[in-house]
């Protein structure tokens, strides 16, 4: 299981020159993208989902080609955007069924998943209110629910602890750690520290380029 | 079923579904509901009143409660087939404000089929409406002529409504995708569609609207007459009666069911052709997520109410006031418009003039506040009463239910201006009893939803339906002393859970 960029040029919307990405070879388990803000890694993982257009190159998952074959490419992959915002009048349970019924998850098998999620979370009692209600670092962890419910073999998180209070950091950091034995987790997150001490690779973006292997 | 029909079919159901959880949850849902059934308390006129919904030779005929619910059904239709063109969308824009398109474009499901779910839910949530609207004509037309429509001509009433919303959604679907970027583009193909449905609807077969089927319906009576759907003032005595349908039900339904069925086939194949569209970026600006978008304009009330000590048990009362403040300097500030239907609503009642005017001028003024204040600014309002506690923690519905008392309030400003004081005190009296009630159901009982729905009853008893004067405890039609007391005891009686006990 891998997923490979090859020749990967992705532009900034005015057309300068924003990463480059000659070959790089991303195996199962935690990958951490790090670097400083503006750098690009949020954009590669947009362009990893389609979400901003690729100046030249590819993206591939075991042989997958993300433009090509887009909805078998997407069948394995899941995206938890930054500051994940979910329909503010949808209760956080009905929110995570929905979306793995946009799965093809049958709805009893999608009720006890999203039901075991999350309680893995820490969202149990708050399953049932809206999510209007919710705080970020709550909204935070519903889309950390929704990312690994989905057991897509690739999982991208942008900045998924962002405002999440260190104690539920650390649990989800566990959970990630978890999850990471069968898929591939490329996570991109200012908490280098806590991946690093769960065993991920560490990635920096930096001059528009890729580091595999950085010091945390 | 293959597998794979099971998953798409699962995709528009559960799409279908949380579109239409997500329609009927928002906090504007009660008072489109509020607006649809004075719309519908209009659309059956009193025998004294100054129009009628059909006219023949500028007469107001005498109609059967079956006939009343169709002639209404028509100008129903035709006023859905305006709002909802403009009102239902594909979700585009919501989505992209709440920053949920990136969810939507990294799914592997069919954006076809999302879009497909999404116009399902637009139907059944229009169709909710709809059904909503036909109680609420039965009801009037039970409450003012003793007459209950039959089955038969509620399912009529279905099937003449029902394309005409069926049209809007698909119309509004088609806008949404293709359209959205150019706002005036829009607005003038939904003119464009609302004026050719009218035409088609009036010289061809297809029959969007139900003007056809409603002169088939009422049949030869009307032979060499004009009729004209709409509110036009009649000025001489009824001379006609149409008490019975002049074809069977079964004449209309089935071609009606034909047109259905058709337009729900063509929606289809549009929601198909058009899919690819919902993908593209809404000409919206991308603000922050929900929970962190609060305008400056939104927050500044905060400091003016800003209370250090938790407020003592008296203080509800003062903070409603401040609230009703508060929300009628911020929807003002929202729009030329509303005021100056405001100011004018005023002149009439200080110039003698017609108060009813006065009070649809005024409900004007609220429906062009509503329509130009997005849902958020209500939440933010919502939550500042629920984080500070110099203001009473009254919850969002109220919020929005203080809207509502604006156009009570403006309309007592005439009896005001005219110095009648009995009025003018029942009017406040009225207003202030119907707020403690609130503030009481709201704060001390926790019965929320209780509190609104027996005092939207009441407002839509008394505001809408013209009261005796003795009744009239708002003080918005009569001066009448009885009026005045009644008011006076309620108001009293609903205070006096609010006042201090003595302990904090």
């Amino acid at each position: 299981m891998q997923l490979k960029f090859s020749d990967l040029v992705i532009n900034t919307p005015d057309g300068r020159r924003l990463l480059t990405i000659n070959e790089a070879v991303i195996p199962a388990g935690i990958t951490a993208l790090t670097g400083k803000n503006g750098a690009g890694k949020s954009t590669l993982l947009s362009a990893i989902f389609g979400l901003r257009p690729l100046a030249g190159g590819a993206i591939t998952l075991n042989g997958v080609d993300s433009r090509r074959d887009r909805q078998q490419f997407l069948a394995n992959a899941v995206f938890q955007p930054q500051n994940f915002a979910a329909y503010p009048d949808l209760t956080g349970e009905e929110f995570l069924i929905y979306f793995l019924r946009l799965r093809g998850v049958p709805r009893t098998e999608a009720r006890a998943l999203s039901g075991n999620w999350l309680d893995r979370v820490g969202l149990s009692d708050a399953g049932s209110r809206r999510t209007a209600e919710y705080s970020q670092g709550m909204l935070q962890r519903l889309g950390f629910a929704y990312a690994m419910q989905s057991g897509a073999p690739l999982c991208v998180l942008d900045e998924p602890f962002a405002g999440v209070d260190p104690a539920a950091r650390a649990d989800l950091s566990n959970v990630l750690a978890d999850m990471a034995r069968d898929r591939i987790i490329l996570i991109c997150t200012h908490h280098v520290d806590e991946m690093a001490a769960r065993g991920a690779t560490m990635v920096g973006i930096a001059d528009g380029g890729w580091t595999q292997g950085v010091a945390t | 079923m293959s597998r794979q029909a099971a998953a798409g079919l699962g995709i528009v159901w559960s799409t279908t579904v949380a579109e239409c959880k997500t329609r009927f949850r928002e906090r504007l849902s009660m008072l489109r509901l509020f607006m649809l059934s004075v719309l519908c308390a209009a659309l059956v006129p009193p025998s004294h009143a100054g129009y009628a919904i059909l006219h023949v030779d500028r007469s107001a005929p005498q109609m059967s409660a079956n006939t009343a619910l169709l002639a209404a059904a028509v100008v129903l239709s035709a006023i859905a087939l305006l709002v909802y063109g403009l009102m239902l969308d594909t979700g585009r824009s919501r989505d992209q404000q709440q920053r949920l398109q990136a969810l939507f474009s990294s799914q592997p499901a069919s954006i076809r089929l999302i879009l497909l779910g999404r116009l399902c839910a637009n139907i059944t949530y229009a169709h909710a409406m709809v059904l909503f609207a036909g109680l609420a004509l039965s009801t009037t037309l039970f409450a003012r002529h003793g007459q209950l429509p039959s089955a038969e001509a509620f399912l009529l009433f279905a099937c003449i409504v029902s394309p005409a919303v069926v049209s809007a959604a698909i119309v509004a679907m088609l806008i949404d995708t293709w359209l959205s970027r150019w706002v005036w583009l829009r607005v003038v193909s939904v003119l464009s569609v609302f004026s050719a449905g009218l035409v088609l609807s009036m010289f061809s077969p297809v029959d969007i609207v139900g003007i056809s089927a409603l002169r088939q319906l009422i049949g030869d009576a009307t032979s060499g007459q004009m009729i004209a759907l709409g509110f036009i003032k009649s000025d001489a005595a009824a001379q006609f009666a149409w008490h019975t349908l002049a074809v069977p039900a079964s004449q209309i339904i089935v071609p009606r069911l034909q047109l259905l069925g058709a337009l729900l086939c063509a929606g289809s194949i549009l929601a198909w052709l058009a899919a690819p569209g919902l993908q593209k970026p809404a000409p919206t600006r991308v603000t922050a997520s929900p929970q962190q978008r609060v305008s400056p304009s939104a927050v500044r009330p905060v400091d003016l109410y800003r209370h250090p000590a938790p407020a003592p048990a008296s203080q509800p009362f003062t903070a409603a006031l401040g609230g009703v403040g508060i929300v009628l300097q911020r929807l003002l500030a929202r729009s030329k418009l509303a005021c100056a239907l405001l100011i004018f609503a005023c002149g009439n009642g200080a110039a003698a003039g017609n108060t009813g005017l006065s009070l649809t001028l005024v409900l004007l003024a609220v429906v062009v506040v509503i329509a130009a204040t997005p849902a958020k600014e209500f939440q933010v309002a919502a939550s500042i009463e629920r984080c500070e506690p110099a203001l009473a923690p009254l919850g969002p519905q109220l919020t929005v239910f203080f809207a509502l008392f604006l156009p009570a309030v403006a309309a007592a400003m005439p009896a005001l201006l005219r110095l009648d004081l009995q009025q003018a005190a029942t009017a406040l009296c009225g207003l202030s009893a119907l707020q403690a009630w609130l503030i009481w159901t709201h704060r001390q009982l926790d019965l929320p939803v209780a509190g609104i729905a027996v005092a939207g009853t009441l407002l839509y008893a008394v505001v809408f339906n013209n009261p005796p004067p003795g009744a009239d405890i708002f003080g918005l039609w009569h001066s009448h002393p009885q009026a005045l007391l009644i008011s006076a005891i309620c108001a009293v009686l609903a205070m006096l859970p609010l006042l201090p006990r003595g302990k904090a």
